[in-house]
Protein backbone atom coordinates (compact mmCIF):
# COMPACT_ATOMS: atom_id res chain seq x y z
CA UNK A 1 0.00 0.00 0.00
CA UNK A 2 1.00 3.47 -1.03
CA UNK A 3 0.71 6.92 0.31
CA UNK A 4 -0.87 8.50 -2.45
CA UNK A 5 -1.11 11.86 -3.12
CA UNK A 6 -4.46 12.07 -4.76
CA UNK A 7 -6.00 10.16 -1.79
CA UNK A 8 -7.89 11.29 1.21
CA UNK A 9 -6.25 10.23 4.71
CA UNK A 10 -6.96 11.12 7.87
CA UNK A 11 -4.69 12.46 10.78
CA UNK A 12 -4.59 12.40 14.23
CA UNK A 13 -2.40 12.41 17.78
CA UNK A 14 -3.72 12.30 21.46
CA UNK A 15 -0.79 11.28 22.80
CA UNK A 16 0.20 14.83 24.75
CA UNK A 17 -2.10 17.55 26.42
CA UNK A 18 -3.44 19.42 23.16
CA UNK A 19 -4.90 16.78 20.75
CA UNK A 20 -4.80 17.35 16.74
CA UNK A 21 -6.66 16.10 13.77
CA UNK A 22 -6.63 16.93 10.26
CA UNK A 23 -7.73 15.73 7.30
CA UNK A 24 -5.54 15.95 3.93
CA UNK A 25 -5.10 14.92 0.12
CA UNK A 26 -2.04 13.23 -0.18
CA UNK A 27 -0.40 15.36 2.42
CA UNK A 28 -1.77 18.80 2.52
CA UNK A 29 -3.73 19.40 4.92
CA UNK A 30 -7.65 20.39 3.73
CA UNK A 31 -9.01 20.72 7.58
CA UNK A 32 -7.37 20.73 10.98
CA UNK A 33 -9.11 20.65 14.37
CA UNK A 34 -7.07 21.31 18.14
CA UNK A 35 -8.10 19.21 20.95
CA UNK A 36 -8.20 21.24 24.39
CA UNK A 37 -7.51 19.01 27.74
CA UNK A 38 -6.21 16.17 27.51
CA UNK A 39 -8.92 14.39 29.64
CA UNK A 40 -11.50 15.09 26.95
CA UNK A 41 -9.69 13.62 23.99
CA UNK A 42 -11.84 10.64 24.38
CA UNK A 43 -15.00 12.29 24.01
CA UNK A 44 -13.58 14.85 21.19
CA UNK A 45 -11.69 13.05 18.98
CA UNK A 46 -14.80 11.42 16.63
CA UNK A 47 -16.71 14.24 16.91
CA UNK A 48 -13.35 16.36 15.82
CA UNK A 49 -12.87 13.60 12.76
CA UNK A 50 -16.60 14.52 11.37
CA UNK A 51 -16.04 18.07 11.89
CA UNK A 52 -12.76 18.28 10.01
CA UNK A 53 -14.09 15.82 7.11
CA UNK A 54 -17.20 18.09 7.33
CA UNK A 55 -15.49 21.32 6.21
CA UNK A 56 -13.15 19.86 3.92
CA UNK A 57 -16.80 18.57 1.97
CA UNK A 58 -15.46 14.54 2.35
CA UNK A 59 -17.48 11.62 3.04
CA UNK A 60 -15.77 8.90 5.43
CA UNK A 61 -16.52 6.45 2.78
CA UNK A 62 -13.68 8.41 0.57
CA UNK A 63 -11.13 7.72 3.60
CA UNK A 64 -8.35 5.78 2.33
CA UNK A 65 -5.96 5.51 5.48
CA UNK A 66 -5.45 6.58 8.63
CA UNK A 67 -2.46 8.66 9.95
CA UNK A 68 -1.91 8.14 13.73
CA UNK A 69 0.40 9.30 16.30
CA UNK A 70 1.90 6.10 17.73
CA UNK A 71 3.27 7.60 20.66
CA UNK A 72 5.03 7.59 23.43
CA UNK A 73 3.04 10.00 25.59
CA UNK A 74 0.18 9.63 27.91
CA UNK A 75 -0.71 6.00 28.11
CA UNK A 76 -4.37 6.54 27.65
CA UNK A 77 -4.02 9.29 25.16
CA UNK A 78 -1.83 6.96 23.33
CA UNK A 79 -4.29 4.40 23.41
CA UNK A 80 -7.03 6.72 22.72
CA UNK A 81 -5.58 7.71 19.18
CA UNK A 82 -4.67 4.01 18.54
CA UNK A 83 -8.24 2.56 19.69
CA UNK A 84 -9.94 5.22 17.61
CA UNK A 85 -7.21 4.65 14.21
CA UNK A 86 -8.12 0.35 14.48
CA UNK A 87 -12.08 1.05 14.78
CA UNK A 88 -11.84 3.44 11.95
CA UNK A 89 -9.37 1.23 9.81
CA UNK A 90 -11.44 -2.17 10.41
CA UNK A 91 -14.62 -0.58 9.44
CA UNK A 92 -13.37 1.40 6.66
CA UNK A 93 -10.56 -1.35 5.38
CA UNK A 94 -8.03 0.63 4.95
CA UNK A 95 -4.36 1.05 6.11
CA UNK A 96 -2.43 2.91 8.82
CA UNK A 97 0.33 4.35 8.85
CA UNK A 98 1.93 5.00 12.45
CA UNK A 99 4.39 7.61 12.94
CA UNK A 100 5.82 8.30 16.02
CA UNK A 101 4.55 11.35 17.93
CA UNK A 102 8.01 12.83 18.46
CA UNK A 103 8.78 13.48 14.91
CA UNK A 104 5.10 14.58 14.70
CA UNK A 105 5.83 17.21 17.28
CA UNK A 106 9.44 18.38 15.71
CA UNK A 107 7.93 18.91 12.67
CA UNK A 108 4.95 21.12 14.10
CA UNK A 109 7.53 24.29 13.62
CA UNK A 110 8.80 25.39 10.35
CA UNK A 111 12.37 25.12 10.41
CA UNK A 112 14.94 22.81 10.07
CA UNK A 113 17.88 21.77 11.94
CA UNK A 114 18.78 19.21 14.39
CA UNK A 115 16.07 19.05 17.32
CA UNK A 116 16.68 16.99 20.33
CA UNK A 117 12.68 16.29 21.35
CA UNK A 118 11.64 16.02 24.67
CA UNK A 119 8.41 14.47 26.19
CA UNK A 120 7.68 14.84 29.75
CA UNK A 121 7.40 11.46 31.11
CA UNK A 122 7.19 12.53 34.62
CA UNK A 123 9.66 13.00 37.97
CA UNK A 124 13.28 13.11 36.04
CA UNK A 125 12.51 10.40 33.44
CA UNK A 126 11.51 11.86 29.86
CA UNK A 127 10.57 10.34 26.41
CA UNK A 128 13.16 11.67 23.63
CA UNK A 129 15.07 11.26 19.98
CA UNK A 130 16.59 13.39 18.26
CA UNK A 131 16.10 14.13 14.44
CA UNK A 132 17.76 16.05 11.50
CA UNK A 133 15.24 18.18 9.86
CA UNK A 134 16.10 19.91 6.15
CA UNK A 135 14.63 20.45 2.87
CA UNK A 136 14.42 16.97 1.91
CA UNK A 137 13.74 14.55 4.76
CA UNK A 138 14.57 13.82 8.24
CA UNK A 139 16.90 11.60 9.37
CA UNK A 140 16.32 9.94 13.05
CA UNK A 141 19.72 10.29 14.57
CA UNK A 142 18.49 9.12 17.98
CA UNK A 143 15.63 6.81 17.55
CA UNK A 144 12.51 7.29 20.54
CA UNK A 145 13.67 6.27 23.90
CA UNK A 146 12.89 6.72 27.04
CA UNK A 147 14.67 7.23 31.14
CA UNK A 148 16.22 9.72 32.63
CA UNK A 149 17.12 13.11 31.50
CA UNK A 150 20.81 12.76 32.95
CA UNK A 151 21.38 10.06 30.98
CA UNK A 152 20.05 12.10 27.58
CA UNK A 153 22.34 14.87 28.76
CA UNK A 154 25.73 12.54 29.79
CA UNK A 155 25.21 10.31 26.67
CA UNK A 156 26.71 10.93 22.54
CA UNK A 157 25.33 14.40 21.88
CA UNK A 158 24.44 15.08 17.58
CA UNK A 159 26.68 18.39 17.75
CA UNK A 160 24.44 21.05 16.61
CA UNK A 161 21.44 19.46 18.43
CA UNK A 162 18.63 21.57 20.00
CA UNK A 163 16.07 21.16 22.60
CA UNK A 164 12.37 21.25 21.71
CA UNK A 165 9.38 19.79 23.59
CA UNK A 166 7.12 19.64 26.45
CA UNK A 167 10.07 18.19 28.63
CA UNK A 168 12.96 20.70 27.23
CA UNK A 169 10.70 23.63 28.23
CA UNK A 170 10.20 21.53 32.13
CA UNK A 171 13.90 20.87 32.36
CA UNK A 172 15.24 23.81 30.83
CA UNK A 173 17.31 24.75 33.67
CA UNK A 174 18.64 21.40 33.85
CA UNK A 175 19.50 21.24 29.93
CA UNK A 176 21.41 24.27 29.68
CA UNK A 177 23.51 24.07 32.74
CA UNK A 178 24.65 20.63 31.38
CA UNK A 179 25.24 23.17 28.28
CA UNK A 180 22.78 23.08 25.41
CA UNK A 181 20.74 24.86 23.92
CA UNK A 182 16.85 24.82 24.59
CA UNK A 183 14.52 25.98 21.73
CA UNK A 184 13.02 29.40 22.01
CA UNK A 185 9.13 30.19 21.09
CA UNK A 186 5.99 28.24 21.13
CA UNK A 187 6.03 24.84 22.29
CA UNK A 188 5.54 22.07 19.45
CA UNK A 189 3.01 19.26 20.30
CA UNK A 190 2.59 16.33 18.10
CA UNK A 191 0.00 17.36 15.76
CA UNK A 192 -1.35 16.04 12.41
CA UNK A 193 0.14 18.57 10.39
CA UNK A 194 3.68 17.47 11.57
CA UNK A 195 2.19 14.04 10.96
CA UNK A 196 1.66 14.68 7.19
CA UNK A 197 4.45 16.91 6.95
CA UNK A 198 6.37 13.68 7.51
CA UNK A 199 4.50 11.94 5.22
CA UNK A 200 5.14 14.51 2.95
CA UNK A 201 9.10 14.02 3.05
CA UNK A 202 8.90 10.11 3.17
CA UNK A 203 5.82 9.24 1.15
CA UNK A 204 7.50 5.80 0.78
CA UNK A 205 6.65 5.20 4.53
CA UNK A 206 5.13 2.01 5.16
CA UNK A 207 1.57 1.54 6.71
CA UNK A 208 1.64 -1.15 9.67
CA UNK A 209 1.89 -4.99 8.30
CA UNK A 210 -1.74 -6.15 10.28
CA UNK A 211 -4.00 -3.54 11.49
CA UNK A 212 -5.93 -6.07 13.94
CA UNK A 213 -2.35 -6.92 15.93
CA UNK A 214 -0.73 -3.40 15.33
CA UNK A 215 0.24 -1.53 19.04
CA UNK A 216 1.33 1.77 19.49
CA UNK A 217 4.72 2.34 21.00
CA UNK A 218 4.88 2.91 24.72
CA UNK A 219 8.40 2.87 25.50
CA UNK A 220 7.93 2.05 28.84
CA UNK A 221 7.04 -1.38 30.28
CA UNK A 222 4.42 -1.51 32.90
CA UNK A 223 6.71 -2.90 35.35
CA UNK A 224 8.40 -0.63 38.12
CA UNK A 225 11.37 -3.08 37.57
CA UNK A 226 12.06 -3.38 34.08
CA UNK A 227 10.71 0.19 33.45
CA UNK A 228 12.32 2.42 30.72
CA UNK A 229 13.31 -0.74 28.20
CA UNK A 230 13.00 0.85 25.21
CA UNK B 1 -35.66 -22.00 14.21
CA UNK B 2 -36.31 -18.37 11.99
CA UNK B 3 -34.04 -17.25 9.53
CA UNK B 4 -31.93 -14.51 11.64
CA UNK B 5 -33.24 -11.18 10.90
CA UNK B 6 -32.21 -7.42 11.86
CA UNK B 7 -31.27 -5.09 13.39
CA UNK B 8 -28.06 -6.87 14.24
CA UNK B 9 -26.32 -5.51 17.23
CA UNK B 10 -22.68 -5.93 18.17
CA UNK B 11 -21.71 -5.87 21.94
CA UNK B 12 -18.29 -4.95 23.02
CA UNK B 13 -17.13 -5.89 26.44
CA UNK B 14 -13.89 -4.34 27.75
CA UNK B 15 -14.50 -3.14 31.69
CA UNK B 16 -12.07 -5.29 33.23
CA UNK B 17 -9.99 -8.38 32.06
CA UNK B 18 -12.11 -10.07 29.73
CA UNK B 19 -12.07 -8.98 25.67
CA UNK B 20 -15.17 -10.18 24.92
CA UNK B 21 -17.71 -9.51 21.85
CA UNK B 22 -21.54 -10.66 20.75
CA UNK B 23 -23.67 -10.16 17.45
CA UNK B 24 -27.49 -10.73 18.44
CA UNK B 25 -30.13 -11.09 15.82
CA UNK B 26 -33.43 -8.65 15.74
CA UNK B 27 -34.75 -11.65 18.11
CA UNK B 28 -31.50 -11.32 20.91
CA UNK B 29 -30.98 -14.42 19.80
CA UNK B 30 -26.53 -14.87 20.12
CA UNK B 31 -25.05 -15.52 16.49
CA UNK B 32 -21.71 -15.07 17.58
CA UNK B 33 -20.13 -15.03 21.23
CA UNK B 34 -16.16 -14.87 21.89
CA UNK B 35 -15.03 -14.38 25.14
CA UNK B 36 -10.98 -13.96 25.42
CA UNK B 37 -9.87 -13.75 28.74
CA UNK B 38 -6.53 -11.99 29.86
CA UNK B 39 -4.03 -14.75 31.99
CA UNK B 40 -1.60 -12.16 32.11
CA UNK B 41 -2.63 -10.97 35.28
CA UNK B 42 -2.65 -14.57 36.98
CA UNK B 43 0.65 -14.26 37.99
CA UNK B 44 -0.09 -10.86 39.76
CA UNK B 45 -3.09 -12.62 41.56
CA UNK B 46 -5.24 -9.44 40.22
CA UNK B 47 -5.99 -7.41 37.53
CA UNK B 48 -3.21 -4.78 36.94
CA UNK B 49 -4.78 -2.35 34.81
CA UNK B 50 -2.12 -0.66 32.44
CA UNK B 51 -1.54 -4.52 31.31
CA UNK B 52 -5.34 -5.07 31.27
CA UNK B 53 -5.47 -1.96 29.09
CA UNK B 54 -2.65 -2.90 26.59
CA UNK B 55 -4.32 -6.08 26.14
CA UNK B 56 -7.60 -4.96 24.89
CA UNK B 57 -6.40 -3.00 22.54
CA UNK B 58 -4.10 -5.95 21.13
CA UNK B 59 -7.18 -8.17 21.32
CA UNK B 60 -10.06 -6.34 20.09
CA UNK B 61 -10.31 -6.48 16.46
CA UNK B 62 -9.24 -10.24 16.08
CA UNK B 63 -12.08 -11.06 19.23
CA UNK B 64 -14.95 -8.88 17.13
CA UNK B 65 -13.69 -10.93 14.17
CA UNK B 66 -13.82 -13.97 15.32
CA UNK B 67 -17.12 -12.97 16.64
CA UNK B 68 -18.37 -12.23 12.96
CA UNK B 69 -17.20 -15.10 11.60
CA UNK B 70 -18.85 -17.74 14.18
CA UNK B 71 -22.42 -15.29 13.26
CA UNK B 72 -22.00 -15.45 9.57
CA UNK B 73 -21.75 -11.72 8.90
CA UNK B 74 -19.21 -9.03 7.91
CA UNK B 75 -18.63 -6.21 9.67
CA UNK B 76 -20.84 -3.35 7.37
CA UNK B 77 -23.98 -5.59 8.48
CA UNK B 78 -23.67 -4.42 12.04
CA UNK B 79 -26.84 -1.91 12.77
CA UNK B 80 -26.04 -1.06 16.01
CA UNK B 81 -22.41 -0.71 17.58
CA UNK B 82 -23.11 -1.71 21.68
CA UNK B 83 -19.84 -1.04 24.14
CA UNK B 84 -20.47 -1.14 27.77
CA UNK B 85 -18.90 2.78 29.27
CA UNK B 86 -18.26 2.19 32.50
CA UNK B 87 -17.88 1.29 35.38
CA UNK B 88 -15.05 -0.49 35.35
CA UNK B 89 -11.22 0.58 35.01
CA UNK B 90 -10.81 3.56 33.22
CA UNK B 91 -8.12 2.63 30.27
CA UNK B 92 -9.53 -0.57 29.95
CA UNK B 93 -12.87 0.95 29.42
CA UNK B 94 -11.80 3.51 26.50
CA UNK B 95 -10.29 0.74 24.38
CA UNK B 96 -14.25 -0.03 23.69
CA UNK B 97 -15.38 2.87 23.83
CA UNK B 98 -13.02 4.57 21.56
CA UNK B 99 -13.05 1.54 19.22
CA UNK B 100 -16.69 1.22 19.09
CA UNK B 101 -17.22 4.86 18.38
CA UNK B 102 -15.15 4.83 15.56
CA UNK B 103 -16.89 1.75 13.96
CA UNK B 104 -19.92 3.03 14.41
CA UNK B 105 -18.85 6.33 12.64
CA UNK B 106 -17.26 4.72 9.93
CA UNK B 107 -20.34 2.92 8.87
CA UNK B 108 -22.45 5.57 9.95
CA UNK B 109 -24.08 3.45 12.40
CA UNK B 110 -25.92 3.91 15.81
CA UNK B 111 -23.34 3.95 18.57
CA UNK B 112 -24.96 2.67 22.08
CA UNK B 113 -23.09 2.96 25.50
CA UNK B 114 -24.40 0.56 27.85
CA UNK B 115 -23.97 0.13 31.95
CA UNK B 116 -22.27 -2.76 32.29
CA UNK B 117 -24.41 -3.60 35.92
CA UNK B 118 -27.96 -3.30 33.62
CA UNK B 119 -25.95 -5.25 30.80
CA UNK B 120 -25.26 -8.34 33.68
CA UNK B 121 -29.69 -7.75 34.70
CA UNK B 122 -30.59 -9.07 30.85
CA UNK B 123 -27.83 -11.71 31.02
CA UNK B 124 -30.19 -14.60 31.87
CA UNK B 125 -33.22 -13.48 29.85
CA UNK B 126 -30.76 -14.68 26.69
CA UNK B 127 -30.78 -18.06 27.27
CA UNK B 128 -34.55 -18.17 29.22
CA UNK B 129 -37.79 -15.84 27.90
CA UNK B 130 -39.28 -16.41 31.30
CA UNK B 131 -36.04 -14.03 32.54
CA UNK B 132 -37.91 -10.57 32.83
CA UNK B 133 -38.82 -8.39 34.96
CA UNK B 134 -40.34 -8.43 37.82
CA UNK B 135 -37.38 -9.95 39.80
CA UNK B 136 -35.33 -9.23 42.83
CA UNK B 137 -31.53 -9.08 41.64
CA UNK B 138 -28.30 -9.84 43.36
CA UNK B 139 -25.60 -8.74 41.08
CA UNK B 140 -21.80 -10.31 42.32
CA UNK B 141 -18.59 -9.91 41.03
CA UNK B 142 -15.36 -8.57 41.39
CA UNK B 143 -16.00 -5.20 41.17
CA UNK B 144 -19.85 -5.16 42.12
CA UNK B 145 -22.28 -6.29 44.89
CA UNK B 146 -25.89 -4.54 44.14
CA UNK B 147 -29.05 -5.60 45.42
CA UNK B 148 -32.23 -4.20 43.31
CA UNK B 149 -35.58 -4.51 42.68
CA UNK B 150 -36.25 -4.45 38.75
CA UNK B 151 -39.80 -3.40 38.37
CA UNK B 152 -39.48 -3.38 34.39
CA UNK B 153 -36.75 -3.13 31.83
CA UNK B 154 -35.17 0.14 32.89
CA UNK B 155 -36.67 0.45 36.45
CA UNK B 156 -34.63 -0.33 39.21
CA UNK B 157 -34.71 0.52 42.54
CA UNK B 158 -31.31 0.31 44.30
CA UNK B 159 -32.10 -2.07 47.60
CA UNK B 160 -28.73 -2.26 49.23
CA UNK B 161 -24.93 -2.63 47.46
CA UNK B 162 -21.16 -3.08 49.24
CA UNK B 163 -19.94 -0.26 51.65
CA UNK B 164 -16.06 -1.54 51.00
CA UNK B 165 -15.39 -4.80 49.31
CA UNK B 166 -17.32 -6.77 46.37
CA UNK B 167 -18.11 -9.83 46.63
CA UNK B 168 -15.82 -11.40 44.12
CA UNK B 169 -13.29 -9.42 45.46
CA UNK B 170 -13.21 -11.23 49.01
CA UNK B 171 -13.18 -14.50 47.21
CA UNK B 172 -10.18 -13.02 44.85
CA UNK B 173 -8.28 -12.23 48.14
CA UNK B 174 -8.66 -15.36 50.32
CA UNK B 175 -7.48 -17.73 47.37
CA UNK B 176 -4.66 -15.19 47.65
CA UNK B 177 -4.12 -15.77 50.67
CA UNK B 178 -5.02 -20.16 50.18
CA UNK B 179 -2.48 -19.97 48.01
CA UNK B 180 -4.94 -20.48 45.31
CA UNK B 181 -4.82 -18.99 41.35
CA UNK B 182 -6.61 -15.71 39.97
CA UNK B 183 -9.87 -15.95 39.53
CA UNK B 184 -10.10 -17.02 43.04
CA UNK B 185 -14.21 -17.67 43.16
CA UNK B 186 -14.08 -21.22 41.01
CA UNK B 187 -10.71 -21.74 42.91
CA UNK B 188 -12.66 -21.21 46.38
CA UNK B 189 -15.89 -23.36 45.41
CA UNK B 190 -13.83 -26.48 44.14
CA UNK B 191 -11.59 -26.42 47.42
CA UNK B 192 -14.70 -25.75 49.60
CA UNK B 193 -16.09 -29.00 48.40
CA UNK B 194 -13.20 -31.15 50.25
CA UNK B 195 -13.63 -29.10 53.23
CA UNK B 196 -16.24 -29.17 56.48
CA UNK B 197 -18.73 -25.85 56.50
CA UNK B 198 -19.03 -25.71 60.36
CA UNK B 199 -15.20 -26.38 61.48
CA UNK B 200 -14.57 -22.81 61.73
CA UNK B 201 -17.12 -20.29 62.29
CA UNK B 202 -16.21 -16.89 60.69
CA UNK B 203 -18.29 -13.50 60.91
CA UNK B 204 -21.61 -12.45 58.82
CA UNK B 205 -21.57 -8.66 58.38
CA UNK B 206 -24.13 -6.26 58.66
CA UNK B 207 -26.83 -9.45 59.81
CA UNK B 208 -26.95 -8.99 63.49
CA UNK B 209 -27.41 -5.31 64.17
CA UNK B 210 -29.51 -4.64 61.07
CA UNK B 211 -32.62 -6.59 60.67
CA UNK B 212 -35.60 -4.78 60.34
CA UNK B 213 -36.45 -2.84 56.93
CA UNK B 214 -35.17 1.04 57.87
CA UNK B 215 -32.57 0.18 59.82
CA UNK B 216 -29.21 1.64 58.32
CA UNK B 217 -27.60 -1.73 56.82
CA UNK B 218 -30.55 -3.32 56.01
CA UNK B 219 -29.55 -4.53 52.50
CA UNK B 220 -26.50 -3.31 52.52
CA UNK B 221 -23.28 -5.76 52.22
CA UNK B 222 -19.91 -5.48 53.44
CA UNK B 223 -17.24 -7.67 52.49
CA UNK B 224 -13.77 -6.48 54.35
CA UNK B 225 -14.20 -7.65 57.76
CA UNK B 226 -14.80 -11.17 56.53
CA UNK B 227 -11.52 -11.34 54.57
CA UNK B 228 -10.03 -10.09 57.79
CA UNK B 229 -11.71 -12.40 59.85
CA UNK B 230 -10.55 -14.85 57.53
CA UNK B 231 -6.44 -13.48 57.66
CA UNK B 232 -6.79 -14.00 61.32
CA UNK B 233 -8.32 -17.44 61.25
CA UNK B 234 -5.21 -18.26 58.48
CA UNK B 235 -2.58 -16.68 60.68
CA UNK B 236 -3.68 -18.70 63.54
CA UNK B 237 -3.83 -22.00 61.91
CA UNK B 238 -0.46 -20.82 60.15
CA UNK B 239 1.30 -20.12 63.35
CA UNK B 240 0.15 -23.69 64.95
CA UNK B 241 1.51 -25.73 62.00
CA UNK B 242 -1.78 -26.70 61.16
CA UNK B 243 -2.83 -24.72 57.79
CA UNK B 244 -1.95 -27.24 54.74
CA UNK B 245 -4.49 -29.67 56.30
CA UNK B 246 -7.30 -27.11 57.13
CA UNK B 247 -7.55 -25.18 53.61
CA UNK B 248 -9.98 -26.59 52.75
CA UNK B 249 -12.32 -25.87 55.78
CA UNK B 250 -11.31 -21.97 55.38
CA UNK B 251 -12.59 -22.21 52.22
CA UNK B 252 -15.81 -23.42 53.21
CA UNK B 253 -16.09 -21.27 56.08
CA UNK B 254 -15.49 -18.50 54.08
CA UNK B 255 -17.62 -19.62 51.35
CA UNK B 256 -20.34 -20.27 54.20
CA UNK B 257 -20.31 -16.88 55.49
CA UNK B 258 -20.39 -14.91 52.41
CA UNK B 259 -22.85 -16.95 50.95
CA UNK B 260 -25.28 -16.59 54.22
CA UNK B 261 -24.65 -13.20 53.85
CA UNK B 262 -25.83 -12.86 50.14
CA UNK B 263 -28.88 -15.21 50.64
CA UNK B 264 -30.07 -13.19 53.78
CA UNK B 265 -30.19 -10.32 52.66
CA UNK B 266 -31.67 -11.55 49.06
CA UNK B 267 -34.38 -13.19 51.25
CA UNK B 268 -35.49 -10.28 53.12
CA UNK B 269 -35.49 -8.34 49.74
CA UNK B 270 -38.04 -11.08 48.46
CA UNK B 271 -40.18 -11.20 51.74
CA UNK B 272 -40.20 -7.75 51.72
CA UNK B 273 -41.21 -6.68 48.24
CA UNK B 274 -43.54 -9.75 47.81
CA UNK B 275 -41.62 -10.88 44.44
CA UNK B 276 -40.69 -13.99 44.48
CA UNK B 277 -38.67 -13.93 41.40
CA UNK B 278 -34.75 -13.62 42.06
CA UNK B 279 -32.39 -12.91 39.44
CA UNK B 280 -28.76 -13.24 39.92
CA UNK B 281 -25.80 -12.10 38.12
CA UNK B 282 -22.24 -11.57 37.69
CA UNK B 283 -19.19 -13.92 37.77
CA UNK B 284 -19.67 -14.82 41.66
CA UNK B 285 -23.51 -16.16 40.36
CA UNK B 286 -21.59 -18.86 38.66
CA UNK B 287 -21.05 -20.27 42.10
CA UNK B 288 -22.99 -23.15 42.66
CA UNK B 289 -23.63 -23.40 46.69
CA UNK B 290 -24.72 -19.64 46.12
CA UNK B 291 -27.28 -21.13 43.35
CA UNK B 292 -28.47 -23.51 45.74
CA UNK B 293 -28.40 -21.41 49.00
CA UNK B 294 -30.75 -19.01 47.09
CA UNK B 295 -33.36 -22.46 45.73
CA UNK B 296 -33.51 -23.63 49.48
CA UNK B 297 -34.82 -20.47 50.64
CA UNK B 298 -37.16 -19.63 48.12
CA UNK B 299 -38.01 -23.37 49.30
CA UNK B 300 -39.88 -24.25 45.56
CA UNK B 301 -41.96 -20.95 46.28
CA UNK B 302 -40.18 -18.96 44.17
CA UNK B 303 -37.96 -18.69 40.62
CA UNK B 304 -34.30 -18.33 40.37
CA UNK B 305 -33.35 -17.13 37.59
CA UNK B 306 -29.12 -17.24 36.46
CA UNK B 307 -26.99 -17.46 33.14
CA UNK B 308 -24.59 -20.73 32.29
CA UNK B 309 -20.86 -19.47 32.53
CA UNK B 310 -20.31 -17.68 29.94
CA UNK B 311 -23.13 -15.58 30.28
CA UNK B 312 -22.64 -15.29 34.36
CA UNK B 313 -19.30 -13.51 33.29
CA UNK B 314 -18.04 -10.55 31.68
CA UNK B 315 -19.86 -11.07 27.82
CA UNK B 316 -20.53 -9.26 24.87
CA UNK B 317 -23.95 -10.81 24.63
CA UNK B 318 -25.50 -9.26 27.42
CA UNK B 319 -23.97 -5.71 26.33
CA UNK B 320 -25.84 -5.81 22.68
CA UNK B 321 -28.85 -6.87 24.36
CA UNK B 322 -29.30 -3.72 26.77
CA UNK B 323 -27.73 -1.76 23.90
CA UNK B 324 -30.81 -2.86 22.10
CA UNK B 325 -32.74 -2.01 25.04
CA UNK B 326 -31.47 1.34 25.27
CA UNK B 327 -31.64 2.12 21.61
CA UNK B 328 -35.20 1.30 21.04
CA UNK B 329 -36.25 3.53 24.33
CA UNK B 330 -33.98 6.79 23.51
CA UNK B 331 -31.87 5.93 20.32
CA UNK B 332 -27.98 6.50 19.32
CA UNK B 333 -25.51 7.61 22.38
CA UNK B 334 -23.97 11.14 21.38
CA UNK B 335 -20.20 10.90 20.10
CA UNK B 336 -19.02 12.79 22.68
CA UNK B 337 -19.51 10.70 25.44
CA UNK B 338 -16.47 8.96 27.01
CA UNK B 339 -16.02 5.63 29.01
CA UNK B 340 -16.08 6.07 32.92
CA UNK B 341 -15.50 4.77 36.13
CA UNK B 342 -19.07 6.23 37.41
CA UNK B 343 -21.39 5.92 34.39
CA UNK B 344 -24.47 6.60 35.82
CA UNK B 345 -26.92 3.54 35.85
CA UNK B 346 -29.86 4.38 33.75
CA UNK B 347 -33.18 4.29 35.63
CA UNK B 348 -31.94 3.53 38.62
CA UNK B 349 -33.57 4.92 42.03
CA UNK B 350 -32.00 4.41 45.57
CA UNK B 351 -35.26 3.52 47.56
CA UNK B 352 -36.76 0.92 49.75
CA UNK B 353 -39.27 -2.00 48.53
Amino acid sequence: MVFDPESFYLGFDTSGSTGSVAVAQGADVLARATLGESREHASTLVPAIAGVLEEAGIDRGEVSGVVVGEGPGSFTGVRVAAATAKGLAHALDCPIWAISSLVAAALSVEGSGIRYMLFDARGDRVYGACYGIGGIGVETIVPPHGGALRDVLDGAMPPGAVFFGEGAGRHRHAIEGAGFPVAAGPVPQPSADGLFRYLALHPDASPVEAVALWEPRYIREWQPDKAWSA
Amino acid sequence: MSEPRGPYVLGLETSCDETAAAVLDGDNRILGHVILSQDDHEIYGGVIPELAARAHLQKIDSVVDETLSRAGLTLDRIDVVGVTAGPGLIGALLVGVCWAKAVAFALDRPFVAVHHMEAHLFAPSLENPDAEPPFIALLVSGGHTMLLHVLAWGEYVLLGETRDDAAGEAFDKVAKLLDLPYPGGPEIQRLAEAGERTRHRLPRPMLRRNQRPGDPGYYDFSFSGLKTATVELVRGLKADGVLAPQRPNVAAAFQEAAIDVLATKTLRAVADTGCRRVLIGGGVSANQRLRDELELRLKGEGTLFFSSPRLAADNGAMVARAARFRFDEGGATPPDLSASAGFVFPGLVRGVA
